[in-house]
């Protein structure tokens, strides 16, 4: 279930990862590698939360930026490095809703829409789109970030986790209370 | 008030690696460490350490 996500496919990777990290601690050109590895899977996270295209890139720019400029504090602890990257991202789009540089935004494709629906065992209508429109901007910030990153970037219960700093199980069981408050919502 | 779009369409790859531009991260990264090294950010700070110690006594 995710195809958002570029995630860690074996030690070696990591490991690989990790020298990078150690050569550009040195170096901030040796960084170079990993900012084309995950340079597009940053943007889109942060352009389908600001619908804002350009400042999408000066965003995702600061999300290097920073990334770059902190490394030194950076320790591996068994998370993969885009986790880290993706905690940033998450932190400079909510400092731009905050700064009132952007509108924040729930972006959902037609393909997503339909398959939500399946997930609700509901219709895929006019009606029913109302009515999640007015539930997903009633729901508090934390759960819609989970249901976000769970039904509409289909990522996994351990990214999820990784991202927001929980373990896998206790990501799953708040994706599934915030799903339960989204229907709630929906209903009302 | 949060915006919903239902009908979102993903930027091709082609868009999105266009945008690019690890040179423009390096510069931003090297005027941030020049802003800290800087003797007029220092100079600053010490100034206004000395203004506040002196409105203190």
């Amino acid at each position: 279930m995710s195809s958002t996500s570029l995630y860690h496919q074996s030690d070696t990777r990591i490991q690989t990862e990790l020298q990078i990290i150690e050569r550009a601690k040195r170096d901030p050109k040796d960084f170079a590698p990993l900012y084309n590895q995950y340079h597009e899977s940053i943007f889109r996270y942060v352009v389908k939360r600001v619908n804002d295209s350009d400042l999408a890139c000066d965003i995702t720019s600061n999300v290097f930026v920073k990334a770059i400029t902190n490394l030194q504090k950076y320790e591996f602890r068994g998370v993969p490095f885009s986790s880290w990257l993706f905690r940033i991202a998450k932190s400079e789009v909510y400092q731009s809703f905050r700064d009132q540089k952007a509108k924040r935004t729930v972006s959902i494709d037609k393909v997503t829409i339909v398959q939500v629906f399946e997930e609700l065992n509901l219709d895929d209508d006019e009606e029913n789109k109302a009515k999640l429109s007015r539930a997903l901007r009633r729901i508090n910030e934390k759960e819609l970030a989970l249901i976000e990153m769970r039904y509409f970037e289909k990522r996994s219960y351990r990214e999820i986790g990784e991202i927001i700093s929980v373990t896998e199980n206790n990501a799953k069981v708040k994706t599934f209370r915030a799903l339960q408050k989204l229907k709630v919502l929906f209903k009302e | 008030m949060r915006k919903i779009l239902f009908n979102y369409q993903d930027p091709s790859s082609e868009d999105v690696q266009s945008k690019r531009d690890f040179d423009l991260v390096l510069k931003k990264v090297k005027a941030q460490q020049d802003y800290w090294k800087s003797p007029w950010f220092y100079g600053a700070i010490g100034f206004a350490s000395i203004l506040s110690f002196l409105i203190f006594i």
